[in-house]
């Protein structure tokens, strides 16, 4: 039998600069321990547990226990660059376009 | 002089002018909802009354209560330590959260409670962790003798 877990996907935005862009990741109360950052080829895989609270809550808000975010990143992200930052519950990933593709001089060779 | 003999009657029987006190009557504009009062308020009081919890319950928001305190725990996600304010005044705790990063999801957060009556003001402790705030509030303890004997000398 195949037993689905609640999977939830979390909250994410994007936020473009010049080298690239970082992507926001929302995960209150996931501890870093927790959170998994996968990637196989071009398919960026976040995935983990959320421990349940502890506590005789009266009334809570339905709330899965598997959170998962699948994100195909372009080809021109530098896969060897990515930084991965959590702080206050945001996991940041920050992704850096490929060095060979920022725009640069091309001189011209004298004859 | 005819006004003041007028007696208006609600739908139960009771008398409006015993039951606003007033001596002379007054000409007041027709209100349909005069005698049911503001539905909603009703409502709300009545449907609260029911509430098992003392902590209003929102959004991303869950209060429980223990044997000696009661938790409130609040999604801040975003929100660093010194960018929430939390405060308390005449058993009003207002929590306020401001926050000009960009990762942040929300720049503003606002919430006010109301604490119940048998709260503690020295025993609230808060703690952040991952983008969860989470209060815990010491109730008071009731075993206190308020009758003290006192000795003759």
């Amino acid at each position: 039998m195949n037993i689905q877990i609640p999977t939830e996907r979390p909250n994410f935005k994007t936020r473009a600069h010049k080298g690239g862009f970082d992507l926001d990741i929302s995960l209150p109360g996931v501890k870093k321990k927790d959170i998994e950052v996968n990637l196989a080829r071009r398919l960026l895989t976040i995935n983990g547990n959320r421990r349940e609270l502890e506590g005789n809550f009266e009334r809570r808000e339905q709330e899965a226990l598997r959170f998962e975010l699948k994100v195909e990143i372009h080809e021109d992200v530098d896969d060897e660059k990515i930084q991965v930052t959590h702080r206050n519950g945001i996991l940041t990933l920050s992704l850096q376009r490929r060095q060979e593709l920022a725009p640069r001089k091309i001189d011209i060779l004298a004859n | 002089m005819i006004l003041e003999k007028l007696v208006y009657v609600l739908p139960g029987g009771v008398d409006v002018n015993k039951k606003l006190n007033t001596k002379s009557m007054n000409l007041t504009r027709y209100n349909p909802n005069r005698f049911f009062g503001n539905i909603d308020d009703f409502l709300n009081q009545t449907l609260r009354s029911f509430s098992p919890s003392p902590i209003t319950p929102a959004p991303g928001a869950y209060s429980y209560e223990e044997k000696d305190s009661y938790r409130l725990r609040l999604n801040l996600t975003g929100f660093a330590r010194e960018e929430i304010a939390i405060s308390l005044k005449n058993r009003m705790l207002t929590i306020i959260a401001k926050s000009e990063r960009e990762d942040a999801f929300f720049s503003s957060f606002e919430r006010a409670y109301n604490l119940p009556k048998n709260i503690n003001p020295n025993g609230i402790n808060a703690k952040l962790e991952n983008g969860i705030l989470d209060l815990s509030f010491k109730k008071l303890t009731t075993q206190e003798p308020s009758v003290r004997k006192i000795k003759i000398c």
